[in-house]
């Protein structure tokens, strides 16, 4: 598994380098319409979703199942980069926090995000072991659309039940645990997936 | 021992069915797997690999079978290269070096190092930079460099010029000095298997036509021209293909089955090939 991070750690570092920057940038800026979490997301979902895609375009992942790589390895480390990658923008915008003292509730919003990109991780991540990055791209708009309606109905349940912060504050390391607990759920279903692929 | 046992390998996919391929490659020698494109060739070697799942069949190598819980540590004794190499676009060559120390245990950096000095290849150019040559040279000199006992090579060759081709070439007959260094090279381009190949392996359309020695192959069949008339007095199973013109007939015939009367001609390859697949008959 080293091997495929230390890959991973090149694409990223060559090919990604911008949208690295551009991560660090937003995560450690003074929080404005939402854009730190945002990027949080961002850092977690898509940066590993492009790492696919460069590897589907390089025909990798073909070369890869014929190299002495576990198909639980070439899945633990895709998750792995998705993990370190939400690590680097989450540390990034607890460092932003910290330097403009902002106070909790910032960290609760991270917590959520996090929670939701691991949540997210954790449906996604086997569907494009299945089938492949580029086709998975197709119905993530439908994914997205999904994602938006339940969180809309949550916010109105939410509403109705007036949360405070200090709940919300409360229940974000819970939020946490459980995307954590999904996203680790999901990696057997995900290398099942990978084992059934046929591109 | 053999390097190579595939029995009843079957994978079907919308459109095409590589069907009940079998066939056995003992240890030691170079195997040419031709066949058309779209004929079954790199589906056939992704199998052997275990690289896709397969719909029927039974594959070992190296003594192991490749479904088995052993087969991963089998796989750092093979060597593969596929065709477009398949390598992260960024990547260099003094990169993918420190990426393959960390994939196989018995990395060999001196010889990989020997393989680039020898291909004039330059450390630290990215893989989509490279041309199509030294993307091929550069699988190759991975593929190499973990003391491999099998390797398998996808058009390792195709869309090479003819002088790099030839050393490609060199290199793989080298490779195959170690008697039990066995290598299985699919290509399209039946001279290059002509020249190094000791067994030839013929996917038509998804099915094994013929896996046979290359030299029992060229002794065995012969060209004879003939009437439309001659033709028709030949036994049927001594002919393998036919080519009718305006002016006559070309047959691929088994020597050992055509009366002593006819005049035949030494074939190659290509032809046999050619004759075979029009024909669409077995050997």
């Amino acid at each position: 598994m080293k091997a495929l991070l230390y890959k991973d750690a090149c694409v990223l570092w060559k090919q990604m380098k911008f949208m690295l920057l551009l991560v660090a940038i937003f995560c450690l800026l003074p929080n404005g319409f939402g854009l730190n979490a945002f990027f949080v997301a961002y850092a977690g979902l898509m940066l590993p979703m492009s790492l696919l895609a460069y590897d589907e375009r390089a025909r990798w992942d073909s070369f890869a199942a014929m190299l002495p790589y576990s198909p639980r390895a070439v899945v633990v480390s895709r998750y792995a980069a998705g993990w370190l990658l939400t690590l680097f923008a989450g540390g990034l915008y607890c460092l932003g926090v910290l330097v403009r003292g902002e106070g909790l509730a910032a960290l609760a919003v991270l917590g959520w995000v996090v929670a939701v990109v691991l949540v997210c991780q954790a449906v996604l991540f086997p569907y494009f072991f299945r089938v492949g990055v580029e086709k998975a791209r197709m119905y993530l708009i439908v994914f997205f659309v999904l994602l938006l309606v339940v969180g809309a109905g949550l916010a109105g349940l939410l509403d109705a039940a007036v949360p405070t912060l200090p709940t919300l504050l409360a229940l974000a390391p819970v939020g946490v645990v459980v995307g954590a607990v999904v996203c680790l759920a999901s990696v057997p279903a995900a290398v099942g997936q990978y084992l059934r692929r046929n591109w | 021992m053999n390097a190579i046992e595939c029995r009843d390998l079957t994978k079907s996919y919308r459109g095409f069915t590589l069907d009940h391929v079998s066939f056995t490659l003992p240890t030691g020698c170079i195997l040419g797997l031709v066949g058309e494109n779209g004929a079954g060739k790199s589906t056939t070697l992704k199998l052997l690999m275990n690289a896709i799942s397969r719909d029927e069949g039974q594959v070992s190598l190296l003594g192991v079978d490749n479904q088995s819980p052993e087969f991963l540590q089998t796989k750092q004794d093979i060597g593969v290269v596929l065709d477009e190499a398949c390598l992260p676009e960024v990547i260099t060559p003094r990169e993918l070096g420190k990426l393959m120390a960390l994939t196989y245990t018995r990395w060999d950096q001196g010889a990989y190092e020997n393989y680039l000095a020898r291909f004039a290849m330059p450390r630290d150019k990215k893989f989509k930079e490279l041309s199509r040559g030294m993307k091929m040279k550069l699988a190759i000199a991975a593929a190499l460099s973990h003391n491999a006992k099998l390797l398998l090579l996808d058009e390792a060759t195709s869309g090479l010029d003819p002088m790099v081709r030839d050393e490609v070439l060199d290199v793989f007959n080298d490779f195959t000095r170690e008697e039990d260094h066995t290598v299985v090279l699919s290509s399209h381009i039946v001279s290059d298997l002509e020249k190094i190949c000791d067994y030839i392996a013929f996917l038509h359309r998804g099915k094994l036509v013929l896996f046979e020695e290359k030299d029992r192959l060229l002794e065995e069949y012969a060209i004879v021209k003939l009437s439309p008339q001659q033709l028709q007095e030949l036994d049927p199973a001594a002919v393998a293909g036919v080519k009718e013109g305006p002016y006559g007939a070309e047959a691929l015939v088994r020597r050992g089955r055509i009366p002593a009367q006819f005049v035949t001609e030494h074939t190659n390859l290509e032809d046999i090939i050619l004759f075979l697949a029009k024909g669409g008959e077995g050997a």
